[in-house]
């Protein structure tokens, strides 16, 4: 153990000279810049988007009703060569009316919106959303114009209540319809299958190709005097925003941004914990010796064979869960590690050092010595162990989370993985789901590891010349 | 004060380890390192302690200053039965005295300032309470010792200094509560032969000054005449003959002096020509030592009274106290 | 010189290490010749450089050095030039061995004492087990051991005994020259002083040629009869012992002289001032003059070779060099 030589060998000579050192291995560098990054991200995260904002937006699913679901991260574009659909939202309130006053003192009332439509693929799903105050329900009559000049009715609908909402991608029978439109058109039934969103977009042709240009929908009601009538036609696309969005539409990103401070605050605050109080008790054991120490080399033992992702999923299920609970459970859990045993046996050693005896023969208390002359002298090879310790922890709140065992509340990247896994993310071919948070738990975990490792050789010589 | 400037007595004095054969035996063994040590020392006198590695110099160095817990016998300092002291008493006896080391490489924390190290025990005794005179005292005790310029040497940490400069470090944290007692545990046997005079006599010159009572442990016969006023001779545990250092070097009684004095290696040219007549074998193990004289079974001169009896110490000349049976007067 | 009479001449030995902070110029113009069954005693202060020069003799090197070069001349021959092969095959425990500083306490704990003195001779004659084994334990009786310690342990044997046993394993290929780095530095005057009898005994014996480094000139007397000083890893005088211990002629080693203790005379033991100097930048002229006494101008700008002042004496210092 050459660091624990007393006198020859070399100090570190404060923060600034372990700071210089850490900066002569490269890989550390690596570390430190992902470690800022992250850092970078989770201050910029918890400005833009506060906590209860974050948890309220994660929970509600109305908030992201015009998000695509399943949508992949836009840039996966750069993979497929060509232009995935983004999703195009229009609302009446844009356009004007034009309306033809009825004898019965009604009000004939129609909208053309038009939209530009120029992506390779065909979009995932269009819905119209209604937004309307009436006394009697009003009918709408919603026609579909192409790029090519046909115009098809749609639907004839009544509105059931005022925020009524159209799927028109669930409608069997505009399914059926449109299937018959291109079996007309072609002469001969399609190759594929006639879905709503292919129905509309489609070239009639054998087999289904974009239609690229300018579509409209007009819009035909039948209102009374003070009726207001809006409605909103949101065509999802098949991809969004930087990060995708999963099975409730909610923006992965979200999950992504929030997951670094959770993750990061979690693994360090265990770690820090673990780690201090695990050396505070191995430091005790190895001073006092006798009963004390017996006491607590057993009580490691015994931790020692308990198992313990078991015990922790049984607490987890008798308690409510959040990550504070969780975040205790793991420190008490993990305190009594065999970790102790080596800090103790440190402990005995530099108990032996003449040092000590020196400042016995000059009167320092136990206390004196244990908290100036030991504890500084063994922290050394104990803080790269604890930043090594950091992305276990990280992993250990991701592995909770992903055996729904988390917190329910939080964004995290555990969370994501589990709802994919559910979902069937793979089965599926989302990769983006899984791969996403899985990148970040990777980059924590590296950044932490390369300091750590950089850390223990400069503590530990011996470890230099490998 | 006290009388007749008297410092320290020890009285019978005995310090035995307990070893427990086994992990369940109940049979106790001891080793009896220092087993029944009779010496006074006054003020601002020096005693050598010589003796062979295991003889119990450094476990005796270390009863007197309490660092162990006498099994026996009593140690009275400045006419006050400190024995047995416990906290605030003891407290104040640790800054009575102060503790020389053997190793200077390992007496300082790595991760301390020569200047924090020499802070400590002020910190610990609050005996000045100012940050200003905290320092005042640390750079006085540097001066002291010679490390000077003192700002070249406070700030540096222990590995960057040599093991003399190191060594005089020491003394100055043992020096810096104004003790009345050091005890300096072979303080220059792992310096270079060229430094260590310059260590003893810097000691020496500091006790004169400040009229310490010091206890001078050495296996080195050859450092005992110009450092100490008195010699007391220690093997396995027994104090084997005491008397003036001078009286000692020109007049040994005991067989075992005798020996180490052969033994001491001078520098002569002729040394080559010649075997040197010392006694064979090693001292004995002290959990199980001889029942009568303990040097008997290494002892030339040893004959039949030697292996049945322990010899009690005579005074051979006055103030000449010799543990052996060649000077039992008949 | 004399080297058609020596069995060993060294010429221009120079050893530098390479580290973190700098090269350490531990070793430079190293020159001596040994007759049969001489005794060269090395003297010097700690970090000048003695343990380098006795294993620069042996070759057993850290890895980091910086230069290795010069003659070592073995019976006519520069071993220098071997490859370590033949080195180790033909000289290294052979011709010449090594009890190394500190070698009591590098005895492996977990084999027999006897096992580890026979080891040189299973690893470079190649014997039996059984053939090395029985002479170990003759050669451990003749070290004034009781032949049972050869089945012990390291642990079971006391400082005085373990350094018998490294002396018996330096001894057991039956070398021509056995270098002693420090052999009793750790123990007792009286283990020392039964130590050094016996090595004056097997010299005798098997008309061996010592290289002897101690710090202690006390010490060296007892078997040397030729001296070298080195200072900051240069040799500064060299003579026969008998010169060297009633007529010292460099100021540092008549101050290391003036540092014993004796017994026997009245003399107060003074003291040399100051420090060594460091070896990665070492003091220009004589590396002593920071410390010497007697130094002027000359000593700090030109640096000394070894002038002859007598009859095989040598003395690194200007009061003897040209012109004064
Ligand atoms: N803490 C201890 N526990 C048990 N035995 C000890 C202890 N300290 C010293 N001894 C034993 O007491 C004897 C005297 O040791 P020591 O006082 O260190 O002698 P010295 O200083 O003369 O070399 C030795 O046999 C040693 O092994
Ligand atoms: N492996 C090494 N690497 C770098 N410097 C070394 C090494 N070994 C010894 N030295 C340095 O070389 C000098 C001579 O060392 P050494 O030969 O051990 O001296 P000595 O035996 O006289 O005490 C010292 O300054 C020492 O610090
Ligand atoms: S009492 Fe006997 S054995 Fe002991 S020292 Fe004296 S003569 Fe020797
Ligand atoms: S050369 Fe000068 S400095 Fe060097 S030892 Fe001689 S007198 Fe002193
Ligand atoms: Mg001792
Ligand atoms: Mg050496």
């Amino acid at each position: 153990m050459g660091w624990l030589k007393t006198g020859s060998s070399k100090p570190s000579a404060g923060l600034k000279g372990v700071l210089r050192e850490v900066l002569s291995y490269k890989s550390a560098i690596a570390g430190i810049v992902i470690l800022l990054f992250l850092i970078g991200l989770s201050v910029y995260t918890m400005v833009t988007i506060p906590l209860p904002e974050a948890i309220q937006a994660w929970r509600s699913s109305e908030a992201w009703s015009r998000n695509p679901r399943n949508a992949q991260p836009e840039w996966i574009e750069l993979f497929y060569g060509r232009r995935l659909p983004r999703t195009i939202k229009v609302s009446l309130g844009e356009t004007k009316a034009s309306e033809v006053l009825r004898e019965d003192g009604t009000l004939s009332v129609s909208w053309v919106i038009h939209f530009n439509y120029d992506y390779d693929d065909f979009p995932s799903e269009i819905i119209v959303f209604f937004n309307s105050s009436y006394v009697e329900k009003p009918v709408v009559e919603i026609y579909w114009i192409r790029p090519d000049g046909d115009e098809i009715l749609l639907k004839k609908h009544s509105l059931r209540r005022p925020d009524d909402r159209l799927y028109l991608s669930n409608d069997l029978g505009l399914e059926l319809k449109l299937e018959r439109l291109f079996e007309s058109k072609i002469g001969k039934k399609p190759n594929f299958t006639v879905t709503v969103e292919k129905g509309l977009f489609s070239e009639y042709s054998q087999d289904p190709r974009v239609l690229k240009g300018v579509y409209g929908m007009r819009l035909e009601a039948t209102l009374s005097k003070n009726d207001v009538l809006n409605a909103e036609l949101v065509v999802y696309g098949t991809v969004h925003g930087l990060a995708g969005t999963d099975h409730l539409r909610r923006p992965l990103i979200i999950g992504l941004l929030w997951g670094a401070p959770i993750a990061m605050s979690f693994g360090l605050t265990t770690a820090l914990l673990t780690t201090s109080l695990g050396l505070i008790i191995g430091t005790i054991s190895g001073w006092y010796g006798g009963k004390i120490d017996s006491v607590i080399q057993r009580i490691v033992e015994i931790n020692a064979v308990l198992p313990f992702l078991p015990i922790l999923i049984l607490l987890t299920t008798f308690y409510r869960i959040d990550l504070f609970i969780i975040l205790l459970s793991v420190v008490v859990l993990s305190i009594f590690s065999l970790g102790i045993k080596g800090t103790r046996i440190l402990v005995m050693q530099i108990k032996s050092y003449p040092y000590i005896e020196a400042a016995q023969a000059y009167g320092a208390s136990n206390m004196r010595l244990i908290l100036f002359y030991v504890i500084p002298k063994i922290l050394p090879p104990v803080v790269p162990g604890m930043i090594s310790s950091v992305p276990g922890f990280v992993f250990l709140e991701a592995g909770l989370s992903y055996l729904g065992l988390g917190d329910p509340f939080l964004p995290t990247w555990g969370k994501i993985i589990s709802d994919a896994q559910t979902n069937g993310a793979f089965y599926k071919g989302m990769y983006y789901w899984v791969l996403e948070p899985a990148f970040m738990l990777i980059l924590t975990a590296i950044a932490f590891a390369l300091i750590g490792m950089a850390l223990e050789r400069i503590v530990n010589p011996k470890l230099k010349e490998l | 004060m006290n009388s007749e400037g008297r410092l320290l007595e020890l009285e019978d004095l005995r310090k035995w380890f307990e070893i427990r054969r086994g992990f369940l035996s109940s049979k106790v063994n001891y080793v009896k390192a220092v087993d029944g040590v009779t010496f006074r020392l006054d003020e601002g006198m020096a005693m050598s302690l010589v003796g062979e590695s295991g003889s119990g110099k450094t476990t005796l160095g270390k009863t007197i200053i309490r660092l162990y817990e006498p099994n026996g016998g009593r140690i009275i300092f400045q006419d006050r039965d400190v024995t047995h002291l416990k906290a605030n008493d003891l407290k104040w006896y640790r800054r009575m005295t102060g503790l020389v080391q053997q190793d200077p490489f390992g007496a300082f924390a790595s991760h301390f300032t020569i200047f924090r190290s020499l802070e400590e025990p002020l910190l610990i005794h609050n005996t000045v309470k100012s940050k200003e005179e905290r320092a005042e005292k640390v750079f006085k005790a540097l001066e002291e010792v010679r490390l000077t310029p003192v700002e070249d040497f406070a700030y540096k940490y222990p590995h960057m200094l040599s093991g003399g400069q190191l060594q005089r470090v020491a003394i100055a944290r043992a020096i810096i509560l104004e003790p009345r007692l050091l005890v300096a545990d072979e303080p220059v046997s792992m310096l270079d032969a060229s430094v260590r005079i310059e260590i003893l006599t810097l000691l020496r010159r500091l006790q004169e000054r400040l009229r310490l009572g010091v206890i001078y442990i050495t296996h080195d016969l050859a450092t005992t005449r110009f450092f100490s006023e008195w010699a007391l001779i220690m093997y396995a545990g027994h104090v084997m003959e005491k008397a003036f250092t001078q009286e000692i070097l020109r007049n040994p009684l005991h067989p075992y002096t005798r020996a180490l004095l052969t033994a001491t290696p001078e520098p002569n040219p002729e040394n080559r020509n010649r075997f040197k007549q010392v006694p064979p074998g090693e001292p004995p193990a002290l959990i199980d030592p001889p029942k009568s004289c303990r040097f008997s079974p290494r002892c030339p001169h040893a004959f039949d009274k030697c292996f049945k009896e322990e010899p009690p110490e005579f005074e051979a000349a006055s103030g000449h106290w010799v543990k052996c049976w060649l000077y039992e007067r008949s | 010189m004399s080297s058609s009479k020596s069995v060993l001449s060294v010429r221009d030995l120079k050893l530098y290490y390479r580290t973190r902070k700098g090269v350490v110029k531990a070793l430079e113009e190293i020159n001596f010749d040994l007759e049969k069954e001489d005794t060269l005693a090395v003297v010097g202060e700690s970090g000048c450089g003695k343990s380098t020069l006795a294993r620069a003799l042996v070759r057993v090197l850290p890895r980091n050095i910086h230069t290795y070069e010069g003659k070592v001349i073995l019976e006519g021959r520069n071993v220098m030039e071997l490859n370590e092969e033949d080195f180790r095959r033909e000289i290294r425990w052979r011709k010449i061995s090594i009890v190394f500083q500190g070698a009591m306490n590098s005895f492996n704990p977990v084999y027999k004492i006897g096992y580890q003195v026979a080891e040189p001779l299973i690893i470079h004659d190649h014997l039996e087990k059984k053939e090395a084994l029985k002479r170990a334990r003759q050669l451990i009786e003749l070290m004034g051991m009781p032949g049972v310690f050869a089945d012990r342990y390291p642990f079971e044997l006391s400082g005085g005994m373990k350094q018998r046993a490294a002396i018996a394993m330096a001894l057991i290929t039956n070398p021509e020259i056995v270098i002693l780095d420090e052999p009793t530095s750790a123990l007792d005057v009286l283990t020392q002083a039964n130590i050094i009898n016996l090595l004056k005994k097997i010299k005798n014996e098997f008309k061996l040629t010592y290289i002897f480094i101690t710090h202690d000139l006390g010490l060296a007397s007892e078997l040397a009869n030729r001296v070298a000083v080195i200072y900051a890893g240069k040799m500064v005088e060299l003579s026969s012992a008998d010169i060297f211990y009633t007529q010292p002629k460099h100021p540092y080693s008549k101050g290391l002289l003036a540092s014993a203790p004796t017994l026997s005379t009245d003399r107060r033991p003074e003291f040399i001032t100051g420090v060594p100097p460091s070896l990665i930048d070492p003091p220009s002229g004589c590396r002593f003059h920071p410390r010497c006494r007697f130094a002027w101008e000359k000593c700090s700008s030109e640096e000394p070779a070894m002038f002859q002042v007598g009859e095989d004496h040598l003395v690194r210092c200007w009061l003897y060099g040209d012109g004064k």
